[in-house]
């Protein structure tokens, strides 16, 4: 079967009983996209389904063929091709990561969070984020990073509406 | 005089291997311990900078790790050390992860919050002396006299003029040739450092926020199969019988390897072996009867025959006799785990090359140079055939100092010939894994009438946190874990003390934790000491500065003090809040020679028990600070750590099992919960580097327990602080 992934058609094998996650790490060879839990309560597996938050260790991978699934390898595609994604690019000016086992979907998950909102409030931040776990404990760089990118994205959106 | 042993009399009890880093080990002599740096009694490490270096011909120096990157920021603060010593831009070096047949040997691994302190010396001879004898190359070139020549972003300059040559031009690629008579080379002062001390962007992140990081877990190969290997169902079952036809049968399934106890699953997916290893029949002999959490409590009471008086002075017991009041309360942590958000995971690949085996492993793993023996012992290898490449660890905390996982990858590939990987689920990790002990703690104090300490008795107990490491001569020298006693004597200059620990071999499996002990014992030491300030009626703060010395530690502990309490204000009273009560406590300690206080501000919900901390001050001195965001970074993740532990985390043994398979029964920090931390550096350039890895958790717990009873009057002394022990208390 083919999986649309990352603005592709790649090919997956046969996928009756498989999890989305296993197959986008050891079929499509997309790492990026880590294992934390495999129950959905840490967020590490997080990807986008037609752009939409999901935890890929608790989907079924038959269930997304026809949909557009990315990843954090394909997170920059959606917005300009050309440089990183402005949350990736604040978790990089902010020093985010530690271990980083988290931070693909923390970044998607943040990522998300500010396509549908342009300031997010303190507890805007608080509730998108808290089902994505960091036990290096970054979350007041993520706070911090995650204001950064909505500032930029802002500023962007701005631009184009000018331009 | 206590005699001491020598380092060649230690090594040779010792073995070869044990311990961690910066860990301070107690010599039982016959008469008393003896205090020593382990550092001191470990094998040089070396220092020849053929090890750790490669000059390319464009210039650019590649520095070699033994040392894992945990998120700790390890590679960029040895890439600093050596850009400074080397004359070179930051931006020059690059840090390579090489497997072990390059990886200069590290019989310590990643731990001990000691990779800065143990390897800045080395790091800075070895680049010196690499500069020195490039600069010596060129004077013969160019026919100058060395004393001219200096070196300008890895450019040789003579008498202020850039010439075309450079380290590259002059060595790229080569060896450099060191003669073992050669003097060592000056290192610089630390006045003249330019790169060490600035905060430079961690070279591990960008890999980290697109994806391209690799992990152990992420290990990969073409022909790579899927393994799964059957857990006890109890702690301490062994395996009776088993029937695998099931699992044979199942879709997927290449193969069942059975040797002994050890029973395993390869499939074709991950999938596959995870619903094969659940077909399989097993019938076990379990402990009768099965473990319960009572029975590792009851096992705790610190007490009784066993007990190592580890530091002492004065004597604690006839002074608490003549004190003016006593002081006395009990304490309690239970067993924590990692939850490193990476399970650990392995790829290997066991074959026959030229005529002989060869085992290739691929990981993540705190001890990338001890693991090869380890991994070699279970397949009939020898350390020589393996070869092991480690990637970077999604999170270490002590858990990742062993790899089961390579082990059982290595196994199951050896019987297989097929490369296999092993990626433990969460719920392995948390039934399978070692968690960091329960302690307990009784705690006496003598009170002078002006409210002066004359007595201090801490008694303590724990499970074993290095024991199981070490080999039983060395368990028999020493009598104790010493990294179970960690952070258990008092920095305070009480002029009669004690303090003696009891080793338990409580039946769980338990193993060095972020810091070891170091947060129960902080807990319990500084929660005590806010007893005593509050017995004596005295500011928690005047009292803590009263009763320090004036020797290094103490002085700088009085200085970490005083900074954090400026921060907090902790002078003025708390703003009220709305229904909650507002409190804010202090707690402070030593470890690792880095001193560390914190103010906590919380608030509790009188109704529910809730807490929230909402702020946590932390004044800090390393010593040397190599990268300022870095260390700030490590107070962050400390501090959250300790908050996780002191709030939430408690794992519990029911019906021979921990109770936990996952994070609904075993929740931890979420970002919800995360206070705001503010920070203060202190300079001090004279000493150090001291390790951070690990010093900013010992006092979380205790200054939040302090906190709560300075906004309740409710002392908590059991962890975690609960809602339903707030409201108990």
């Amino acid at each position: 079967m083919e999986l649309n992934t990352n603005g592709e058609l790649m090919e997956a094998g046969n996928l009756k009983g498989r999890l989305l996650v296993y197959v986008l790490r050891d079929a499509l060879g997309l790492t990026g996209t880590r294992f934390g839990c495999g129950t959905g309560f840490c967020g590490s597996c997080t990807v986008w389904m037609d752009g939409q938050l999901t935890l890929s260790c608790l989907t079924p991978a038959d269930s997304v063929v026809g949909k557009a699934i990315t990843t954090i390898e394909g997170l920059a595609a959606t917005y300009d091709p050309n440089r990183l994604h402005p949350v990736q690019q604040a978790f990089i000016d902010e020093q985010v990561p530690q271990c980083g086992w988290c931070m693909s979907g923390q970044i998607m998950t943040a990522a998300a969070l500010l396509n549908g909102t342009q300031d997010p409030s303190d507890e805007g931040i608080a509730a998108a984020m808290e089902g994505n776990y960091c036990r290096c404990g970054a979350y007041h760089r993520i706070k911090r990073a995650i204001r950064r990118a909505a500032e930029v994205m802002a500023r962007r959106a701005g631009e184009e509406v000018q331009a | 005089m206590t005699p001491k042993l020598t380092r060649r009399q230690f090594l040779a009890l010792a073995g070869v291997g044990v311990a961690g880093a910066g860990l301070y080990i107690l010599f039982r002599t016959g008469k008393g311990y003896l205090i020593e740096n382990f550092d001191e009694f470990l094998p040089p490490i070396i220092d020849d900078p053929n090890a750790w270096l490669r000059i390319t011909p464009e210039n650019r120096a590649e520095l070699i790790m033994s040392k894992a990157e945990m998120g700790q920021g390890v590679q960029t603060a040895f890439a600093q050390i050596v850009a400074d010593e080397l004359f070179l831009p930051f931006e020059s070096v690059d840090v390579i992860m090489p497997d072990t047949t390059v990886m200069p040997a590290d019989i310590v691994g990643t731990a001990g919050s000691g990779s800065v302190s143990s390897m800045y010396p080395v790091l800075q001879k070895a680049a010196a002396r690499a500069r020195e004898l490039l600069k010596a190359e060129a004077a013969k070139l160019l026919n100058v006299t060395p004393e001219t020549i200096a070196v300008q972003d890895g450019v040789i300059v003579v008498e202020g003029q850039r010439t075309e040559h450079t380290y590259g031009s002059l060595i790229g690629g080569k060896q450099i040739v060191v003669e073992s008579g050669d003097t060592p080379a000056p290192v610089k002062a630390v006045s003249d450092h330019t790169v060490i001390g600035k905060p430079k962007p961690r070279v591990d992140i960008p890999a980290k926020v697109n994806g391209s990081a690799r992990y152990g877990y992420d290990a990969r190969m073409e022909g790579m199969k899927f393994g799964k290997v059957l857990r006890p169902p109890t702690i301490g079952a062994t395996l009776k019988n088993v029937k695998v036809s099931a699992a044979e049968k199942s879709p997927g399934v290449l193969q069942i390897v059975r040797d002994s106890d050890f029973v395993g699953v390869i499939a074709e997916t991950q999938e596959a072996a995870n619903v094969a290893i659940n077909l399989i029949a097993a019938t076990w002999n379990e402990r009768s009867p099965l473990l319960q959490q009572s029975d590792i409590d009851s096992m705790l009471i610190p007490g009784g025959s066993g007990g190592e008086t580890i530091a002492e002075a004065g004597n604690a017991d006839s002074a608490i006799q003549g004190a003016a009041s006593v002081i006395e309360a009990d304490y309690a942590s239970p067993l924590a785990a990692h939850a490193a958000l990476e399970p650990q995971g392995s790829l290997a690949y066991v074959r026959q090359e030229n005529g002989g085996w060869i085992a290739e492993v691929w990981t993540a793993t705190q001890a990338p140079t001890l693991s090869p023996a380890e991994i070699a012992r279970a397949i009939g290898l020898q350390a020589e055939q393996v070869i092991l490449h480690n990637y970077f660890l999604g999170g270490g905390f002590g858990r990742k100092l062993v790899s089961d996982s390579s082990i059982e990858a290595a196994r199951l590939s050896k019987a297989s010939g097929l490369p296999v990987r092993v990626n433990w689920d969460r719920a392995e990790e948390f039934q399978h894994a070692f968690m960091r002990p329960p302690t307990r703690h009784r705690l006496r104090a003598g009170l002078d009438s002006g409210g002066n300490v004359v007595a201090w008795i801490h008694e303590q107990s724990s499970g074993w946190v290095l024991f199981a490491f070490l080999p039983k001569p060395l368990q028999w020298l020493l009598g104790i874990d010493l990294a179970a006693t960690r952070g258990a004597v008092p920095a305070y200059a009480f002029p009669n003390h004690r303090t003696t620990a009891w080793l338990r071999d409580i039946p769980a499996k338990t193993g060095p934790w972020r810091g070891l002990g170091l947060l129960p014992n902080g807990f319990a030491v500084e929660s005590f000491v806010d007893e005593l300030a509050h017995a004596a009626n005295a500011d928690p703060l005047e009292f803590r500065l009263r009763h320090l010395g004036d020797d290094s530690i103490g002085t700088r502990l009085k200085r970490v003090l005083q900074t954090v309490a400026d921060m907090a204000v902790w002078s003025a009273p708390l703003p009220a809040r709305n229904g909650w009560l507002s409190g804010r406590g202090l707690a402070c300690g030593e470890d690792v020679k880095t001193v560390v206080a914190q103010v906590a501000e919380v608030a509790v919900n009188p109704q529910t028990g809730e807490v929230k901390v909402e702020r946590v001050y932390c004044a800090l001195d390393c010593g040397l600070i190599i990268n300022p965001d870095g260390v700030e970074a490590q107070i962050q993740g400390n501090i959250m750590w300790g908050v996780s532990s002191a709030l939430i985390e408690e794992a519990t043994f029911v019906d021979g099992k921990v109770r936990a398979t996952n994070f609904g029964d075993y929740p931890i920090l979420t970002i919800r919960q995360a206070p705001d931390v503010v920070i203060q550096l202190i300079e001090n350039r004279e000493e150090g580097p001291y390790g951070m890895g690990e010093p900013p958790i010992g006092p979380v717990a205790a200054s939040i327990g302090n906190a709560i009873f300075n906004g309740t009057g409710k002392r908590l002394r059991r962890l975690p602080m609960t809602p339903e022990r707030v409201l108990g208390a």
